[in-house]
């Protein structure tokens, strides 16, 4: 039941404007679903991992009772979240400049049913 | 130096929602923070070590890309990290939606 929503989640996060790569990571950190080459996933799956774990325990540390939700990287050219709320793992890989647009462009249209 | 880390915390602290804004050296002191000092201290030390490893991890993926920022959410809060040659800016906001 719970793998079936996260499937559909991956799903739609797929059809998202601007991924380039999307990657589904079970409990064990091994890649279940993935649009990339597997060799390509598993790196990302293993450099992710730890950076996640760390993040996750950080947040923990600062305060009580709060969650790590999800962690976005944006480096020069792309720009990667990683979505971790139960046993699964998502990791996308988003165009900067895609993102950008899509943002401005929401930004823009709320602006506008504000008016 | 000292008038672009005003500057920059002047800036953000205009933002609605913005609950704290810390500034790091590269060597993970703080130089400037509109927190309680402890809390300052905490957070300097575990997101410094976070950006550290995400940078030299990104790195590690394709040599020709570099770190821009880091956003961590969580239930209660958002952290924003914003590495740069000479400091380390940390912005928690409280996102409304």
């Amino acid at each position: 039941m719970a793998s079936n929503t996260v499937q559909m989640t991956f799903d739609r996060l797929v059809q998202l404007p601007g991924v380039t790569g999307a990657i589904l990571i079970d409990g064990n950190g091994v890649p279940v679903r993935t649009n990339l080459p597997a060799n390509v996933a598993r790196i990302y799956a293993d450099r992710m991992r730890p950076l996640v774990i760390l993040a996750r325990s950080m947040v923990q540390d600062l305060e009580n009772g709060d969650e790590l939700s999800y962690v976005r990287l944006r480096t020069r050219r792309q720009e990667t979240m990683v979505a971790t709320e139960n046993e699964h793992t998502i990791i996308l890989i988003q165009d900067n400049r895609v993102l950008d647009e899509s943002w401005r462009s929401s930004v823009a249209s709320r602006r506008a049913s504000a008016l | 130096m000292s008038a672009e880390i005003e500057d920059l915390l002047k800036r953000y602290q205009n933002y609605p929602n913005v609950s704290g804004i810390i500034i790091l050296d590269p060597f993970a002191i703080p130089i400037k923070t509109t927190m309680e000092y402890t809390l300052t201290v905490h957070y300097a030390a575990l997101i410094s070590t976070l950006t550290y490893k995400a940078a030299k991890m990104i790195t590690n993926l394709d040599a020709s890309n570099e770190l821009v920022t880091i956003r961590l959410r969580t239930k209660v809060h958002e952290v924003i990290v914003l590495p740069s040659e000479n400091y380390i800016i940390i912005v928690v906001q409280n996102p409304g939606t």
